[in-house]
């Protein structure tokens, strides 16, 4: 059977570098005091320090059924690892210790359980029963043992049990467990029961244990691997594989399925080596699959899911004819650098798959050692494809009589003074004022620490966190008089002067037709304005007594005022707030955009023309060869303008 | 006086669908007054400073910005601010009264603020946006049998500044 990595796994003795252990690589029978946490790790700090463990809540929880957690990588291959990491370089490299201590720690194990290992269960004839006959041979150990049991008769309890490959593990308190030993080499369902003490009182893996064939071949394989990395040049060279004797002798390229099997196999062990994928990046970049005979990648998909980041690929020397056979890859290694696709017979049936390879690995720089783009124009490429904001214009202010620009420059030098004067001037019965907060706005990381919101929390409208009616219409101010007694509550402000810090400030005005008349005499109601506002204030909150910055955007809608009132007034005010961040400054001219090199090079070129008569093709010619350098493309000109050919010029120089 | 406050739903699901078919890159043209016959001005579209002619065009400008541009609103804000919108209207609108009475023929001023979210992943950069709309009546889905999928307000004015 190929290792099946993840779902199976050799509780083999491994060695951290330096630890005391005398378990010394290989495969190891269980035995003596070692023991070995819920992932079939084995403890180094031996069985005296225990009780600390035994608190931990992994431990405390006692599984008694393997659990959703996930498997984690197979530790089988520890010993391969550890052989990686040497190859690495110093044996004892930051790595090695890292791999080797990630395995360690974690405890767990049932308190007060005493664990035995029953074997027999697979080959009896309960095996075919519902649940593999589990339950029957349950039962019939604890009947047995407790009929056993001289004198006093006590019932037998099997607190946990647990199947794992060829052997069920029973928990029992020591009692109880020192009758049910007793049942060993009983008859149970037509088979001999083996029942052992297992090696020390843990609870086994919550995995499948592996039988000691199975064990053996995964440590073959484990060795074959390591042959074929080389830590130097972080290859992993796994071309050629049916023609490796070693491989060849085990058997395990026999049939195709088993050829797939086992390479699905190397797969899994190889990504057992590494706990983090930075890990698996450093030890290995490049990988050999040549020769092969793969004709889909198909069947070394695992590669690409093992190595996502690996940055050399050797697929040379195999059956690829066709696209179709490269499809599993697309959207996968994006970090590829190079592929060498040399000898497939897609060369000659369809060698637009180069193209077709730089779209899907979008960091491949060469196929077949001919480099195709270099790193800049990848780096271009990446930087066109990212989403680029709409660009941003000063204000769009189209104002009316100057109505717009006028209430700005009042209006917040009003609310920083005299709130009350600035409602009862600009605000009639109808006007109507809200406020929103947004707290989960972006904030500049840079910027201050963030103001809380009490303040404003009780009274904001935001339709999104507000749902009932009742709060809606409670939040919504109306009428001056009511606008003015919640600005009082709010806190005092200070906003810039925007005839001094404009850059502080975004606003854009526009007519606004169809607002109502309150006298009645326009049916289709009268024009406005509307103005949009976004800027910053200090901030003071009297009550809680503190200040800072914050940001905000401020919507007006304006309609005529009524005759003998002010000029204007205000139908709608609303306020949405946010934490303190800078406004882009749109009053800058926006800085030339990377596009507009190409606009650049045409203007050089036009001039170059118009300035030497050469035709724009020579005129191009020039500026390239001086990296578009306009001065030193007219010297050179002058330079070669006697060589230069008559074509180079529109007419006669 | 009061008008219902079945206003700032309607609002609130009509911005979530407006926001929904930006993100989809889904057509514009039926959430905006240019859509209608009725109205014979164009709606006043300014984006980041910039007069934008017609819905198309916005739309052209938003898929200028690249693939997964994410806009994602965090609050919202409605007044009403004219409850008897007359701009366009039909000389005999359907069920006019009992339509004024329900709040329908209300124009509504609608403020949002949120996020540009610029790529996937939790590390793609984001902006914070504000957005100002004027809402007024789609006097075509105010009929007997209005055609159906017809918007009941459609955008006469809208402002959008990232922040």
């Amino acid at each position: 059977m190929a290792p099946r990595g993840k779902a199976t796994s050799t509780r083999e003795a491994r060695n951290p570098l330096g630890a005391k252990s005398s378990s010394r690589g290989g495969i190891q029978k269980r035995r003596g005091p070692t023991r070995v946490d819920t992932d079939g790790d084995l403890d180094m700090d031996g069985p005296s320090k225990r009780p600390n463990r035994g608190s931990t809540a992994e431990a405390a929880g006692g599984r008694s059924r393997p659990s959703g957690r996930g498997p984690p990588p197979s530790r089988g291959a520890a010993k391969v690892a550890q052989i990686v990491m040497k190859q690495l370089g110093n044996g004892s490299s930051d790595l090695a210790s890292r791999v080797s201590r990630s395995t360690r720690g974690r405890g767990g194990y049932t308190e007060g359980l005493t664990w035995l290992r029953v074997r027999g269960l697979k080959q009896s004839k309960a095996a075919s029963n519902s649940d593999g006959g589990l339950s029957d041979l349950l039962s019939f150990m604890e009947r047995k043992a407790s009929s056993l049991q001289s004198g006093r008769k006590r019932q037998v309890t099997i607190r946990k049990s647990h199947k794992a490959g060829e052997y069920v593990f029973v928990g029992a308190n020591k009692e109880d467990a020192e009758e049910l030993v007793k049942l060993n080499t009983f008859t149970f369902a037509g088979i001999q029961l083996e029942v052992v003490e297992s090696d020390a009182d843990f609870e086994p893996p919550n995995k499948a244990t592996e039988s000691p064939e199975t064990a053996e071949l995964r440590a073959k394989l484990q060795a074959i691997l390591s042959q074929r990395y080389n830590g130097e040049s972080k290859l992993l060279k796994l071309d050629a594989l049916a023609a490796d004797a070693e491989l060849v002798t085990l058997g395990m390229f026999e049939t195709r399925e088993r050829a797939l099997k086992t390479f699905k196999g190397l797969m899994a062990i190889c990504d057992g080596l590494f706990k983090t994928l930075q890990e698996k990046k450093d030890a290995i970049e490049s990988i050999s699959l040549a020769n092969n005979s793969i004709d889909n990648v198909i069947q070394v998909e695992s590669v690409a899911t093992t190595f996502p980041q690996l940055k050399n690929l050797d697929m040379s020397g195999n059956l690829i004819s066709n696209m179709e056979g490269l499809q599993r890859w697309k959207g996968k290694f994006k970090e590829l650098d190079a592929i060498y696709m040399t000898g497939n017979p897609i060369e000659g049936t369809d060698p637009n798959y180069q193209a077709t390879f730089l779209e899907w690995f979008p960091k491949l720089r060469s196929i077949n050692g001919i480099e195709l783009r270099t790193e800049q124009q990848i780096a271009e490429q990446e930087a066109a494809r990212l989403p680029k904001p709409i660009p941003q214009s000063g204000p769009d202010f189209r104002d009316v009589n100057g109505i717009g620009e006028q209430f700005l420059l009042e209006f917040f030098t009003a609310y920083d003074t005299n709130r009350e004067a600035l409602s009862s001037r600009l605000y009639d019965a109808s006007s109507q004022f809200s406020l929103a907060v947004d707290a989960q706005s972006v904030r500049d990381p840079n910027g201050p620490p963030p103001l809380p919101w009490g303040a404003y929390i009780k009274s904001s409208r935001n339709l999104l966190k507000i749902n009932t009616h009742h709060a809606r219409s409670q939040r919504l101010f109306k009428g001056a008089k009511a606008i003015n007694d919640l600005w009082k509550e709010l806190p005092m402000t200070k906003h810039p002067n925007m005839k001094d810090e404009l850059s502080k400030y975004i606003m854009d005005c526009h007519p606004l037709p169809g607002l109502a008349d309150p006298t009645g005499q326009s049916q289709f109601g009268v024009d406005g304005l509307i103005l949009a506002v976004h800027g910053e204030f200090e901030e003071y909150d009297q009550k809680s007594g503190t200040t800072g910055k914050r940001s905000f955007s401020r919507t007006f809608v304006l309609a005529p005022g009524l005759s003998g009132t002010a000029q204007i007034r205000v139908v709608s005010d609303m306020l949405s707030l946010r934490t303190y961040s800078a406004l882009p400054n749109v009053f800058v001219a926006p800085s030339p955009a990377p596009a507009d090199t190409a606009n650049q090079h045409q203007a050089m070129i036009a001039e170059l023309s118009k300035q030497t008569g050469m035709v724009p093709q020579y005129s191009e010619m020039c500026l390239s060869q001086v990296e578009w350098d306009f001065a030193r493309a007219l010297v050179i000109f002058n330079e070669k303008k006697s060589q230069l050919p008559p074509e180079a010029f529109v007419s006669a120089p | 006086m009061t008008l219902p406050d079945a206003d700032t739903e309607v609002r609130a699901s009509s911005e979530g669908a407006y926001y929904q078919a930006i993100n989809s890159r889904a057509k514009l043209d039926t959430f905006y007054i240019n859509s209608s016959n009725r109205y014979s001005i164009p709606a006043d579209i300014s984006i980041n400073g910039s007069v934008v002619p017609t819905p198309a065009e916005y739309s052209k400008l938003l898929e200028t910005q690249g693939e997964n541009v994410l806009y994602e609103i965090e609050s919202l804000d409605a007044h009403i601010i004219n409850p008897s919108f007359q701009y366009g209207a039909p000389e005999n609108v359907y069920e006019s009264e009992k339509n004024e009475k329900s709040g329908r023929k209300m124009s509504i001023v609608v403020t949002t603020m949120g996020k540009v979210r610029f790529g996937k992943g939790r590390d793609a950069p984001q902006k914070m946006f504000n957005e100002t709309f004027v809402l007024v009546p789609n006097w075509d889905a105010m009929a007997r049998n209005p055609a159906r999928g017809l918007k009941r307000w459609l955008i006469m004015s809208q402002n959008f500044r990232a922040l």
